[in-house]
């Protein structure tokens, strides 16, 4: 636990900045200053410039930053609980049941996600929920995997044989001995889910089959900040820094965590 | 090791199979249809419409004929693309795409094997731990941030590359760079997890007690072993390097299918966004087959 406080402070931090900065500053994200457009950073107030149409690059940033960060959250909150069902389910039903639900995971696994999502957002137009809801629908399949063998450990273990024994009822186990002692496991890949959720959203906004301007995200700002690389390059440098940062953090403490619930 | 690709074979065409329905009825589901204009038709012009492109048939009956043409090469009209049916885009794509997602593997398994091995043989000190940072930090760079900064930094600022279009060989260098590199990442830390795993094995430990050079025991002994999680990722690294490509031919401008299928996607252009679904899908498929061979070769005992 110790070892992933670093990458989860910074992510605390980001958090706290996205969250409070854009009240703080004096331009909205969706402001326009005609008489800066594509200014370089300090220019008029402006602390890290505007961009194409004069709209403040800090504000932009920030509010991307929240934007890309809720959708992930609520993805992978989404995946989470498809993914603990679905395990929870098949492990502790086992038998022919299990077998069922693991293959048709291991037949999702081999399909090429980034193309369904993309299909789902051409046929169904392109709104934040869809973004989350089929991002979601997506990615808990690992989640799935790791619960069921988790599940399939935890059923062997004492304390659950002994409440069998006792004569508990199955949703009573489930709910009381089973679901509690997968949470560690649970909140490592849910840490492992976010930076996936957050690769695909800027993947899919950066092609502009995302979040739709004017709100905007992390993987617009760094499309946006690539076309007028020529003459401010930090519009680039900035967005694609604090994402990568993003992922960084969020990789390593899951790994981390992973690590420490591992047996 | 034939029945092991026969088994492999029958799980991936239903596989394939559900794509392209699941992808069809999507389709068929959309709102809005083909014959959805500003001017409304009148039902009978529309009817007959129908019935000439088989609208009118039930849902199974249309999908069962959808896959008939497929199966002979034929994805239907392009509906943005005049003048071009799918097949030909993609028959102008796909070889752009595959060169590019060729050219990237090679280069990812060589920049990964080298880091895995470099930080395996020096494992425990600060080499290891540098290069392991470096893996982690290339998975975690997305190709659509390495793409716009190695145009920034080397066609830009440097003036040594060209960085759009397909003229010369110079022209793909940067492409392929930033497709390769996070696939490169994870390559290099699967290597190192293997290779540090294999050193400890029986007939690697033997090798070192008879005497053989540090160098000669990672390379002959050690290496062949480590290199089943290196092969089990090609078919996940193929799936990656094709999501990647739609990203990268987009920012290089490069006439290849992932660039057809994003604007086809923008338009709105269902044929298209569903034929170059099914390629990808069988492509991914292709790839997790050759992936099961390489784990045959590498390691006889699950041969069978």
């Amino acid at each position: 636990m110790k070892a992933a406080r670093l990458p989860l402070g910074i992510l605390a931090a980001i958090l706290l900045l996205a969250l409070i900065g854009p009240a703080l500053l004096p331009w909205q994200y969706d402001m326009i200053d005609w008489s800066t457009v594509r200014g370089p950073p300090f220019a008029h107030g402006h602390l890290l410039g505007t961009d194409s149409v004069g709209r403040d690059l800090l504000a932009r940033t920030l509010v991307g930053t929240r934007v890309t960060l809720a959708v992930a959250i609520a993805a992978a909150s989404v995946a989470l609980v498809i993914g603990v069902a679905w395990g929870a389910i098949a492990g502790w039903c086992g038998g022919r049941i299990d077998e069922a639900m693991m293959r048709i995971v291991d037949a999702l696994y081999a399909l090429p996600f980034m193309f369904v999502v993309i299909l789902l957002m051409v046929l169904f137009g392109r709104s934040i929920l869809l973004v989350f809801l089929g991002i979601g629908a997506v990615e808990w399949l690992t989640m799935a995997r790791v619960v069921r063998a988790e599940v399939l450990t935890l059923k062997a273990r004492p304390f659950v044989l002994a409440a069998e024994a006792a004569g508990a009822p199955p949703e009573a186990i489930v709910r009381g001995h089973i679901l509690p002692n997968l949470a560690g496991v649970a909140i490592a890949y849910l840490l492992l889910t976010i930076p996936q959720v957050v690769m695909v959203e800027s993947f899919l906004s950066f092609l502009g089959l995302g979040v739709q301007e004017p709100l905007t995200s992390l993987g617009i700002l760094v499309k946006d900040g690539a076309d007028d690389m020529d003459i401010t390059p930090h519009a680039l440098l900035v967005p694609g820094a604090v994402l990568v940062l993003i992922l960084v953090c969020l990789t390593s403490a899951g790994e981390r965590l992973r690590d420490h619930f591992a047996r | 090791m034939r029945a092991l690709l026969l088994r492999r074979l029958l799980t991936a065409l239903p596989t394939l199979l559900v794509v392209v329905i699941l992808s069809f009825v999507l389709m068929r589901l959309a709102p809005g249809g083909p014959f959805d204009g500003e001017r409304a038709l009148d039902p009978a012009t529309r009817a007959a419409l129908e019935q000439a492109y088989g609208l009118d048939r039930p849902l199974p009956v249309q999908i069962g004929r959808y896959l008939g043409r497929v199966v002979q090469g034929d994805f239907g009209p392009s509906l943005v693309y005049r003048d071009f049916t799918v097949t030909d885009l993609v028959a102008q794509g796909l070889p752009v795409s595959l060169m590019l997602g060729g050219l990237a593997l090679l280069l990812a398994l060589a920049i990964g094997l080298g880091a895995g091995l470099a930080a395996a043989a020096q494992a425990g000190t600060a080499i290891d731990r540098a290069v392991m940072l470096g893996c982690t930090l290339l998975t975690a760079l997305p190709s659509f941030v390495t793409g716009p900064l190695l145009v920034l930094v080397f066609g830009l600022w440097a003036g040594w590359l060209p960085v759009s279009g397909l003229g010369s060989a110079a022209n793909l260098v940067l492409p392929v760079t930033a497709l390769a590199l996070p696939v490169a990442g994870a390559i290099g830390k699967l290597a190192r997890a293997g290779l540090a795993a294999a050193l400890w094995q029986d007939h690697v430990r033997t090798a070192r007690a008879r005497g053989l050079s540090p160098t000669t025991v990672l390379v002959r002994h050690a290496l062949r072993p480590a290199l089943l999680p290196v092969a089990s990722y090609i078919g996940p690294a193929a799936a990656g390097l094709l999501t990647g490509a739609v990203v990268i031919e987009t920012v290089f401008a490069l006439p290849g299918l992932g660039r057809s299928f994003v604007q086809g996607a923008l338009n709105r252009d269902y044929p298209l966004v569903l034929g170059v679904v099914t390629i990808y899908a069988g492509l991914i498929v292709l790839f997790n087959l050759a992936a099961d061979l390489a784990y045959g070769w590498l390691d006889p005992r699950i041969r069978g």
